[in-house]
């Protein structure tokens, strides 16, 4: 049976290195040792985002993830496929939600997002880009929000140029500074986009 | 434990929240829960502890909320008034 390490690495590696090794599976098991709780949750969120069951074992201060992995049958959809149908990316492209009053598009957008936290089906990515990356810097409302979106799986990407724009470049609070390219690739990659 | 109050429109709720945060109190604007029904889709959420100072508050702008739900910890809601 195969074992991966990925103590002492931190995210996103430990999920990489599973995502790796279960592409590489046809049938069977492997099992990963990773040395924290986020690494931990990500390994298993991803695992079982994939179909796959995991039982997870805590030695000392290591977590040993079993993961298993069935073999796909025909007319049954492999590991990639699947991915790619999860790919949701929401496009903010304004702190506001919707075109109109300002007063009321803030108040959609806190509602949106929180919203967005009770749905069972979240999406993989959140791209902020021109006054969306209001939303993701200090003094937004909507932070913890976010913060819990984010540390449910869900990506956050603020376009770099856009948070320089509005000076905000310091004040990033939550997710990743991110660039054309990324975003460019991310909505094109993407297999749905939402623009609510 | 927190309080969810109910307005009649999203004007009601914008104009309480900004009396609300005038008086330096926490609170918070949500969509409605799934469990309560209301015509406007948004409400506000105060700690449960200050949410009679909240009432009066918003009733000294003239302001009316329709319900106040209380939040237990399951999750469950529980009508006030």
């Amino acid at each position: 049976m195969k074992e991966i390490d990925c103590r002492g690495q931190a995210c996103p590696y430990p999920v990489l290195m599973a995502k790796e090794a279960l592409e590489r599976l046809t049938e069977g098991e492997v099992t990963l040792i990773v040395d924290n709780v986020t690494a931990r949750e990500n390994v298993e969120r991803f695992a079982k985002s994939q179909g796959c069951p995991v039982t997870v074992e805590k030695r000392g201060s290591d977590f040993h993830l079993r993961i298993q992995k069935e073999k796909s049958r025909e007319g049954h959809e492999t590991v990639s496929e699947k991915k790619d149908r999860g790919n949701i990316v929401v496009y903010l492209n304004s702190r506001f939600l919707g075109i109109g009053d300002e007063a009321l598009g803030s108040i959609l957008m806190r509602s949106y997002l929180k919203t967005l936290l009770e749905l069972e089906t979240k999406p993989s990515r959140l791209i902020l880009i021109n006054s969306g990356v209001w939303l993701s810097s200090e003094g937004s409302d909507v932070l913890e929000t976010l913060k819990t979106l984010s540390e449910k799986g869900v990506e956050i990407l603020s376009c770099g140029t856009c948070l320089d724009f509005y000076g905000l470049k310091e004040k990033l609070k939550v997710g990743v500074v991110s660039n054309m390219f990324t975003i460019a690739q991310a909505l094109l990659e993407a297999e749905r986009v939402v623009r609510p | 434990m927190t309080c969810i109050l109910l307005f009649q429109s999203v004007h009601q709720v914008m104009k309480a929240e900004k009396v609300l945060k005038e008086r330096g109190m926490a609170v918070d604007l949500i969509p409605v829960p799934r469990e309560i029904s209301s015509d406007c889709g948004v409400a506000i959420e105060v700690p449960a502890e200050v949410s009679e100072k909240a009432l009066c508050f918003i009733g000294e702008r003239g302001l009316s909320c329709v319900e106040c739900y209380q939040r237990g910890d399951g999750g469950r809601f529980e009508k006030k008034q």
